[in-house]
């Protein structure tokens, strides 16, 4: 599903070059739960954005269900992200003008979902999540937790093929953290590929496999045997 | 998807209000000035439309050649028209206007009133400009000489709602007069701005001169796509085969004949002899021009408040790229909620522009509407303009918001993301150097405005009583004889026309050189009464009204223009049959927007219905008035008292400029006002940005004081550049003006000064609250914050 081959990214300000990844290969099979760990700096967020289309590399290729897509304009990107991948933040980033039920249904809105299977959806998502009662609600009235189940609901309201979720717990404490990463196992077990960015070893548990990075380069790449649902 | 956006950008204006309200407040402002000059130049360049044709009818001018200069006038010599009409064939209809040249009385049920707005026209007149009539046929409407055809509102004034038709209306006590036709005038916009037409009369096989007494206008109207060159060519030898000269020497026809479209006359036509004031291309275009720049202005506080605060929408935009909005459907988000914010402005834009309405009308002396004539069109000018207005204001923020790149705003790395700052600082510029040079021009037209209400005239118009003579029957030395009686009277005297009014043409020649020149009847005892100065010779006296040769007194410009400084007194006027007896010192008496021009006086005698002029003493004046009421009364007993003072009348002459002063001021208030608004908001924005750093500064020892400097002074920067860049063209402008006067006033350094000054003094009060509010918070709280 996801193949990168010599992937590069290169800052550059007047006098400092950083090298944010390195020749990075990675291959993520369709249905898998990958998570990404690392020290901070050491390019994981870098190579979720460039994954998630929202970042070109430098250089090297990436192959997106088969197609290179490294050199993609940013509306080819903007076309393929919108059908096929969904984004959880660590800072939810939920927009502050629309209630729960606009922000969820708001994907569908891009990729021109008919009315009444976006209420449909929307309502379905709301319930599976249980924030229905809090759908009329602004961001700004909801508890972290509550936040993030929103911002699961619109990632995964178009049926992504992938969800990339970038420190999903970071903000939460301990017990919504856990609703937070049992959704996505549940997700994960429904057929939808996962890749997580985490500091958390014990978040890092509910996926199949971890892959760690330092200064830009993969170091090491472990199977979970038994994971965590 | 659009009612998403809308309901995004409903909940963003309400969420933001203070910016909000500043950048629809700004707009309907605009939109509003725009408005009101919407209606001013349609209104400006709807003249003569209304005629069928328009474009074929054409008014004849003459030019006056001699040796020095050209004189354009409006008006013709009588033959003209006919001649034309039965020469030259491209001619479909021609004929010929002559306008009141004083109130007249028109009784009717025993009830006076006082006209000015009738013409003699010919027969053919409305062949040529296609009245419509209500009642009547306008083509044999002014067949008999006691005919009338009178305006539908005119003949309510008269009758009410009885039929017009058949009504008797006594003219002037002399004759009566039968009205024969109603035409409609409303929404009819020409120079020919009359209510009553009546035939000519007495004069059809009288007055035949060509050369003298050019007292008439002449309309042509052409078959279509006639060459106007060639029929200019062929009226012109149409002339002088018919000229024959009045003094009966064979000397040839030397004023040249012009056409002139009339569609052309209403802003572009300044020739002696107007039927009546018309506009100047250059004030349209003036108002124009300040409509659009406080539409810029507004526009511009939109544009600099939407991308100052974009990083308030920053986080919105990246989520929506990130769920699959395209920077197409982002920027299109952005568009829909400046075009909203422009179409609630709208409706802000018409309240506020019917509020400003009366004010505007009586400044322009007009009555224009703006909803009330037109709705439709009004409405469907407006939505276009308040959608040009949201594009031209969305556009730079819908396609800066919708750039930010979204990895960059949700990484929090926004400020990496995008300067507009420049930008914006380009566009305060922008805003205030409109401001200077209005300002700037504002200075110099008060300036100039001062300059010619206080600038000596020449003469006195002070204490000075005008009474029109009514009745043909009063002889002035009665009227005079019962005057005298009046004690507080200083002098009395008799005119034809005063300073500030029209006054005649006559052909002048002396020795060699002819000219039509401005002229007045005169008694003599006019110099005494208007404090006017002989230099030369002698004025009338009683005894010269009874001589047989003709006596004329000149001004300064006269003997200067004839080139007889010499001995100008005893100098033979050929053409007319008399001398010069003295010369007087040249006064202003067409005001300081027209120069003096060469001026000759005559003797008044009876028959010319003058003007008496009453030299009050200032003391006791109420009392004075009520005694020349009381024995004027008895003098024209069919007549009601009608008088006015010069001082006023000529002031009338001011009236106009003053006015452009006050709409002018008007305007720029507002602009200035609008200017100030953005920066006010943007001050508050900057405060906002800078709140750490004030903290800090705080925290190291920073008074608030200096915190305010730090804040005031960029702001002071832009708003001394802009002065810089502006007052140039400011002064330009008010050049340009300022050549519409024939006397103008020395710009020295004050309104330059006070451009500054002002400027200066309004930033700092825009901003300094800002920066105070800034200054004085806790530092512990803008610290804590980040």
């Amino acid at each position: 599903m996801i193949r990168t081959n010599k992937l590069k990214k290169v800052y550059r300000t007047e006098e400092i070059e950083t090298t944010a990844l390195n020749e990075v290969d990675l291959h993520i099979q369709s249905g898998e739960f990958v998570s990404i760990m690392g020290p901070s700096g050491c390019g994981k967020s870098t190579l979720l954005n460039i994954l998630g289309l929202i970042d070109n590399p430098s250089s090297g290729e990436y192959y997106f269900l088969d197609e290179e897509v490294s050199k993609y304009s940013e509306r080819q990107r903007s076309n393929l992200r919108k059908h096929n991948i969904g984004f959880i933040f660590q800072s939810f980033n939920l927009i502050d003008e629309l209630s729960v039920y606009e922000n969820v249904e708001l994907p569908m809105l891009y990729t021109k979902v008919p009315a009444g299977e976006r209420k449909k959806r929307t309502e379905e998502l709301l319930e599976k999540m249980n924030m229905m009662h809090r759908k009329n609600h602004f961001p700004q009235q909801l508890s972290g937790g509550q936040q993030q189940r929103v911002a699961v609901a619109r990632a995964i309201v178009n049926n992504p093929k992938i969800i990339l979720a970038d420190e999903p717990t970071g903000n939460l404490d301990s017990s919504n953290g856990d609703d937070v990463m049992k959704t996505l196992a549940q997700l994960n077990q429904e057929g939808t590929t996962i890749i997580m960015v985490t500091h958390s070893a014990y978040c890092s548990e509910f996926g199949n496999r971890v892959v760690r990075l330092l200064d830009g380069q993969i170091v090491s790449e472990n199977t979970i045997a038994k994971y965590r649902i | 998807m659009f009612n998403h956006y809308l309901k995004s950008a409903v909940r963003n204006l309400l969420r933001q209000k203070r910016f909000s309200f500043i950048n629809i407040f700004g707009l309907a402002l605009g939109m509003a000035i725009c408005l009101l000059v919407y209606v001013f130049v349609r209104y400006e360049t709807s003249f003569e439309k209304s005629f069928q044709d328009y474009e074929d009818i054409h008014r004849v001018t003459a030019l006056f050649t001699d040796d020095e200069e050209e004189e354009w006038m409006a008006l013709t010599p009588y033959p003209l028209a006919s001649a034309l009409a039965a020469d030259v064939p491209e001619v479909m209809a021609a004929t010929r206007l002559q306008s009141a040249w004083k109130e007249t009385q028109f009784k009717y049920n025993n009830a006076p009133r006082y006209l000015d707005n009738y013409a003699y026209v010919d027969t053919s007149f409305f062949q040529v400009f296609s009245y419509e009539f209500t009642i009547g046929d306008p083509n044999n409407a002014l067949t008999e000489p006691n005919n009338a055809v009178l305006s539908e509102n005119m003949a309510t004034q008269f009758f009410g709602d009885q039929n017009p038709i058949g009504q008797v209306i006594n003219f002037n006590n002399e004759r009566d007069i039968k009205v024969v036709g109603i035409f409609k005038k409303t929404g009819i916009n020409s120079h020919i701005d009359f209510d009553i037409f009546l035939p000519w009369r007495y004069r059809e096989n009288g007055d035949t001169q060509w050369d003298n007494m050019l007292n008439y206008y002449s309309y042509v109207k052409l078959y279509p796509n006639t060459d106007v060159a060639s029929f200019d060519k062929k009226m012109n030898q149409a002339a002088r085969s018919r000229f024959t000269s009045s003094s009966g020497d064979e000397e040839p026809l030397t004023v040249l004949f012009a056409s002139q479209s009339i569609k052309d006359i209403h802003l572009h036509s300044h020739l002696d002899g107007e039927i009546g004031a018309n506009s100047y291309q250059f004030y349209m275009l003036i108002y124009l021009l300040v409509g659009f720049a406080i539409l810029f202005i507004a526009v511009i506080n939109f544009t600099n408040l939407s991308t100052a605060r974009s990083a308030n929408r920053a986080k919105e935009v990246g989520v929506r790229k990130v769920v699959g909005a395209s920077r197409w459907e982002s920027s299109i988000q952005f568009l829909i909620e400046s075009i909203l914010q422009s179409l609630v402005a709208l409706v802000l834009a018409f309240l506020l522009a019917e509020i400003m309405l009366p004010y505007f009308n009586g400044l322009l002396g007009l009555e224009l509407t703006i909803l009330k004539s037109t709705p439709i069109l009004m409405i469907g000018f407006g939505i276009v303009l308040s959608i040009f207005v949201g594009l031209v204001a969305g556009i730079y923020p819908a396609l800066f918001l919708s750039g930010f790149s979204p990895i960059k705003v949700l990484t929090g790395d926004f400020s990496k993301s995008k300067d507009s700052a420049p930008l914006r600082k380009g566009l305060v510029i922008a805003q205030f150097s409109i401001c200077a040079a209005l300002i700037l021009f504002l200075g110099i037209v008060f300036q100039q405005l001062n300059y010619i209400t206080s600038k000596s005239l020449g003469f006195n118009p002070e204490q000075i009583m005008v009474i029109p003579l009514q009745d043909r029957k009063l002889k002035m030395s009665s009227a005079a004889a019962e005057l005298s009686r009046i004690p507080g009277i200083e002098t009395i005297s008799f005119a034809n026309k005063l300073p500030g009014e029209e006054m005649g043409g006559n052909g002048y020649q002396v020795g060699e050189k002819s000219a039509v020149l401005d002229f007045n009847r005169v008694d003599e005892n006019f110099i005494e009464a208007l404090d006017i100065k002989l230099t030369a010779g002698k004025f009338f006296t009683a005894a010269d009204i009874q001589d047989s040769v003709r006596k004329f007194v000149v001004n300064e410009s006269f003997v200067n223009f004839y080139n007889i400084k010499e001995n100008p007194i005893g100098q033979r006027i050929a053409n007319q049959d008399g001398v010069i007896i003295g010369v007087i010192e040249d006064f202003h008496w067409k005001g300081f927007n027209e120069s003096i021009t060469p001026f000759v006086m005559q003797e008044l005698n009876d028959p010319w219905l003058p003007k008496a002029i009453v030299k009050i003493h200032s003391e006791n004046l109420p009392q004075t008035v009520k005694d020349i009421q009381k024995n004027w009364s008895k003098l024209e007993p069919g007549y009601p008292f009608r008088y006015s003072f010069l001082d006023a009348d000529f002031g009338a002459l001011f009236k106009n400029y003053q006015n452009f002063g006050k709409a002018l001021g008007f305007i720029t208030l507002l602009i200035v006002f609008t200017a100030a608004l953005g920066l006010f908001g943007l001050a508050a924005y900057t405060a906002e940005q800078r709140n750490k750093e004030i903290g800090i500064r705080k925290v190291l020892g920073a008074s608030i004081s200096q915190i305010m400097v730090l804040i005031t002074k960029d702001f002071m920067y832009l708003v001394l550049v802009a002065a810089v860049v502006a007052l140039p063209v400011g002064y330009l402008i008010a050049r340009k003006w300022l050549t519409s006067f024939a006397y103008q006033t020395e710009i020295n350094a004050f309104p330059f000064l006070a451009t500054i000054i002002t400027l200066v003094v309004i930033s700092i009060l825009t901003v300094s609250w800002q920066a105070y509010r800034a200054a004085s918070i806790n530092p512990v709280n803008a610290i804590k914050d980040e």
